[in-house]
């Protein structure tokens, strides 16, 4: 087994997912990281059990008329992981957490 | 609704991106990609930003898709082996026959191996739970001319040992003792109280930093405490003693426990994992070797140079070999032999712990062990050549399925990866099945081991290394019966496919191979068969064996006086007293007491023979003999004959002139027989004074039941320091011998209260021990062979069914060509018969092979006993011919006009 080493990347968007920001979308926006590395950096942390996925329930999506949604949420591992990587990576903390239902500001 | 009519070239993107994500995941993976984008264009409208930059920044982000699509490649090659897999299930679930046949086949073969190699492990492999086993170095110390007298050190050579060895980080040395543990004074009679007879370990005090262990409470031994005799009564205990007789108390360090009357400081508690460096033995304290005096060591245990006493364990410096240490070490015992002439000739053989174990006489468990793997895994390949023989009959009925997948587009290595999928998940099926009877098996193997007085380790159960050796084998097994049948079944003819005869056009090649294994089974159940045979027969011969004595009505138990404190002369006082007190019971006919009962592995001996009047030998090269120290009547107690002169007595004490009893071999070997052997004298080492041959006992066996006649002396119980003994009692013919049994307990509770009595065993219990190995050997051995009969027949069975159903026609047209019943008959029995007796040729010549490595696991039956040979191999002609002859009736049942209306 090779060990979970979390990179900046894969830090700041478990950053991200444990302040509020539950889609690649919105990591993207507040991260300001590159198109191709959110979603890898997702799928790494979801086989390394650090984030869990799901669907949105079918009700509500059809409710609203739209493909229901994946949501990532934070796991215990993951929070363990990212306190460790909070040592490393000091600058994490600054990342500003989701103050309310508003959406992130677009920022490009 | 109205965004949705838009051009959303993010979507479009998306679904195409998504072409390239493995099939499994694809559907997920587009609903997400789509959903967040719908989300962040809502999003976008809502703050109403969705115009030409915002959309192509949208379109920009979704190729990003692609990025993720490229990393869920992985899951490719796991998607196609899912596929397989669900595949193979739906096969399996079609066939339920089949599987069934197969996983019970497979189950049982991987269950006797795990079963086999759990015990083998659990008594032979298993390291000690102690860190890094692997670098713990064990020693034998030895002559140098007999390289099977091997054993313990005596502590001087080891103390010069460890100072002048330049190869070893350390040494430490250790001795099991057994003591009387109690936790009040144990002058106080009251039942909880009463001490309970433990084991443990005297040790030096760096034992436990050579071992590796730490203690989860308190500390080792400190090397103060390693300086003066009987100055330091401390003691480290195990966490069992420390949870049974101080009920978990933390504040245990400090506290006193009772061994053999003396109180000792509790100092520290060992973890529950470490029972001590005797694998086989539960040790409950560790003593520091200087108190070895109040573990019955005369005070010369420190000194004497020839009581070799210790085991010796040590620990190598980095990058130095066993060979070097051993070199070394010869070395320091060279140059000590130059000091001190009665070491000379001796030398140091060194190995891991592991190896050490097994000295001439235990190596029998260990071959015995290995042998019985080998033929489990005779099984395991029987049941192995079942399954592809299976495999190869479902070949032919799936060569359409196979053909059709191969006809429009599979390539031959996707059809072969199925078809192992589908073996691998047989076998793992198996795998899942044998683990469970191994479970049981074990719990069998366990069973059937003997109740003996020691707190003996021997945990059988399967662990985690039998579990992973298991998957693998299991995996292999896979591989092994599934790779022939898929590599045939892939090159299907096509044409023959589409023309709608598939599995005819080739036939032959798969008989061929199918005849082939039947072969192969036949031939390896025969092996398996003759071994059975061997060993069932060898139990007969260990049960009709005559050990020299007579169990019948015999009850015996342990008992220590000096674990309660007594002294040598309080001992010497005692033991008549008890005997004369016991004979006085109604039903006692005879009682006796004797350091050891013969082959209860006890493993006494004494030497070198020096007889009257002869020279000293060189040190280490006279005779050494087996012996035991027997009380008046033991010959009477055990129906022991005396071919000649007289018992011992009670007044053959230690104030009285020395007299032993040999046996007749002893006799012979010495003194050219019986007769003249009375009234002779011998002695041994230097120093001990003559004994008088006052009787010749018959011969008997004392050891094991696979011993050849030896030379045997008795030494008289009552000169010679004894603690403890084994009581003999002779029940009289017609009284019960549990109530006086428990008439016997009562009696020696009265005379002391609180000597703890252990190990009763009435009657055949006393032959437990050593009729274990052959009825194990036997059990194991009928188990394999039963299972090997069951596997060949149904091999020869299932194609002999499959070369009827495949001759039908020929057969129906020879029938109406005026073939007779009796001709198709004979057809097709010989046709089968061929290859059984192909492989009954093969078998019987593997057979005289293979069990010439069985030759000393056997009592009294050579390894080519004919009868056995002759019996199996009839055995086996007549079950194939049965095999043989129901299909072959089935063929004569073939109405031709149905035959021939066939295609």
């Amino acid at each position: 087994m090779k060990k979970n080493y979390l990179s900046y990347t894969m830090a700041l968007t478990l950053q991200a997912i444990e302040n509020g920001y539950g889609y690649g979308f919105d990591i993207m926006a507040v991260t300001g990281l590159a198109s191709g590395t959110v979603y890898p950096a997702l799928r790494r942390l979801e086989s390394a059990d650090y984030v869990a996925s799901k669907w949105e329930k079918q009700s509500i999506a059809l409710a609203e008329q739209r493909p229901p949604r994946k949501y990532y949420e934070v796991t215990k591992a993951g929070r363990t992981a990212l306190a460790e990587a909070r040592q490393r990576f000091r600058l994490l903390s600054q990342l500003e957490p989701l103050a309310s239902d508003n959406p992130a500001k677009q920022k490009s | 609704m109205s965004r949705q009519s838009k051009t959303r070239p993010w979507l479009w993107l998306i679904s195409f991106i998504g072409v390239i994500v493995p099939g499994r995941v694809r559907a997920d993976w587009r609903q997400e990609w789509i959903a967040e984008l719908r989300y962040r264009e809502e999003l976008l409208a809502d703050w109403e930003q969705l115009n030409w930059r915002t959309k192509t920044n949208l379109a920009w982000r979704s190729a990003s898709a692609f990025w993720d699509a490229l990393w869920m490649q992985t899951y490719r090659w796991e998607d196609a082996m899912f596929q397989d897999v669900r595949y193979a299930i739906r096969m399996m679930r079609k066939a339920p026959g089949f599987t069934a046949v197969a996983v019970l086949a497979l189950g049982l073969g991987i269950g006797v191996n795990t079963a086999i190699l759990s015990a083998v492990n659990g008594f032979v492999l298993r390291p000690l739970p102690v860190a890094n086993p692997e670098g713990l170095i064990t020693s034998y110390w030895g002559s140098k001319k007999d390289a099977n007298v091997w054993g313990e050190l005596s502590y001087a050579n080891y103390e010069d040992l460890r100072a002048q060895n330049r190869t070893f980080v350390d040494l430490c040395a250790s001795r099991e003792a057994s003591g009387g543990l109690s936790v009040g004074e144990s002058g106080s009679a009251d039942d909880s109280q009463r001490a309970e007879v433990v084991w443990g370990e005297m040790v030096t005090s760096n034992y436990f930093d050579v071992m590796g262990v730490k203690p989860i409470l308190g500390r080792g031994l400190l090397p103060e405490e390693n300086v003066s005799p009987n100055a330091h009564p401390v003691v480290v205990i195990s966490q069992d003693v420390w949870q049974r007789k101080f009920k978990s108390d933390a504040d245990v360090l400090g506290k006193v426990v009772y061994l053999n009357g003396q109180a000792f400081n509790v100092v520290g508690v060992m973890p529950e994992s470490f029972l001590g460096a005797t694998y086989y033995l539960r040790h409950s304290f560790w003593a520091p070797v200087m108190m070895a005096q109040k573990f019955g060591r005369r005070p010369e245990w420190r000194t004497d140079r020839t009581q070799t006493l210790f085991e010796m364990y040590g620990r190598l410096k980095p990058g130095v070999t066993i060979a070097q240490a051993e070199a070394d070490l010869n070395q320091v015992v060279n140059g000590l032999a130059e000091q001190h002439p009665e070491i000379a000739n001796t030398k140091v053989q060194l190995m891991t712990e592991v190896d050490g174990r097994f000295d001439a006489a235990t190596k029998i468990i260990q071959y015995g062990g290995f042998m019985a793997l080998i033929v489990s895994s005779l099984v395991l390949l029987l049941a192995c050549a079942n399954v592809a023989n299976l495999m190869l009959a479902r070949a032919a009925t799936r060569a359409k399925e196979i053909g059709t997948r191969l006809a429009i587009g599979a390539g031959r290595g996707r059809i072969v990866r199925q078809l192992l999928t589908e073996s691998v998940l047989l076998a793992l099926m198996g795998g899942v099945l044998g683990w469970a009877l191994a479970y049981w098996g074990s719990g069998i193997i366990r069973a059937s081991f003997p109740p003996v007085p020691y707190p003996i380790v021997f945990d059988v159960s399967p662990d985690r290394y039998v579990l992973k050796w298991m998957m693998v084998v299991s995996l292999i097994t896979g591989v092994i019966f599934g790779l022939a049948p898929a590599l045939l079944a892939s090159r299907t003819d096509l044409i023959a496919v589409i023309k709608g005869a598939a599995g005819q056009t080739q036939k032959r090649r798969r008989l061929n191979l199918r005849s082939t294994l039947v072969v192969a089974q036949v031939t390896i159940s025969i092996v398996v068969l003759i071994c059975a045979g061997l060993f069932i027969r060898s139990l007969r011969k260990a049960l009709e064996t005559d050990p020299g004595f007579n169990t019948k009505n015999m009850v015996t138990m342990m008992i220590n006086p000096r674990l309660l404190g007594y002294d040598q002369n309080a001992i010497w006082r005692f033991f008549p007293e008890l005997q004369r007190r016991l004979e006085t019971q109604p039903g006692v006919r005879s009682t006796a007491m004797t350091d050891d009962l013969p082959l209860q592995a006890g493993d006494l001996s004494r030497g070198p023979i020096v007889k009257e009047g002869e020279a000293d030998p060189l040190p280490n090269q006279g005779f050494i003999s087996k012996c035991n120290y027997v009380s008046p009547k033991y010959f009477e107690t055990m129906q022991t004959p005396l071919v000649h002169g007289r018992d011992f007595t009670e007044r053959d004490n230690a104030d009285a002139p020395r007299v032993v009893i040999v046996n007749e071999e002893f006799a012979r070997r010495f003194y050219g027989g019986v007769e003249n052997a009375m009234g002779r004298r011998f002695r041994f080492e230097q120093g001990t004074s003559l004994m008088e041959i006052v009787g010749v006992a018959k011969d008997g066996l004392y050891r094991s039941l696979y011993e050849d006649r030896q030379p045997y002396m008795f030494l008289p119980l009552y000169q010679q320091n004894h603690g403890a003994v084994t009581i003999v009692i002779s029940v009289q013919s017609g009284s019960d011998v549990g109530a006086v049994t428990e008439a016997v307990r009562r009696e020696i509770a009265q005379i002391d209260p609180r000597m703890p009595v252990v190990g009763v065993m009435i009657g055949d219990e006393n032959m437990a021990i050593p009729y274990w190995g052959p009825r194990v050997a036997a059990g194991m051995a009928t188990t394999f062979g039963v299972l090997a009969l069951v596997l060949a027949t149904m091999g020869l069975y299932s194609v002999m069914m499959y070369v009827v159903s495949q001759r039908t026609r020929e057969i129906g047209i020879r029938m109406a060509l005026g073939a007779s019943v009796r001709d198709v008959l004979r057809m097709i029995v010989s046709q089968g018969m061929r290859m059984v007796i192909i492989g009954l040729a093969l078998g019987l010549t593997g057979a005289f092979a293979l069990t010439r490595l069985f030759g000393s696991l056997l009592l009294g039956v050579g390894t080519t006993d004919p009868l056995t040979f002759v019996g199996v191999a009839l055995l086996l002609f007549a079950i194939a011919l049965l095999a043989c002859w129901i299909p072959a009736r089935r063929a004569t049942k073939v109405d031709p006009l149905i035959a021939l209306r066939q295609d």
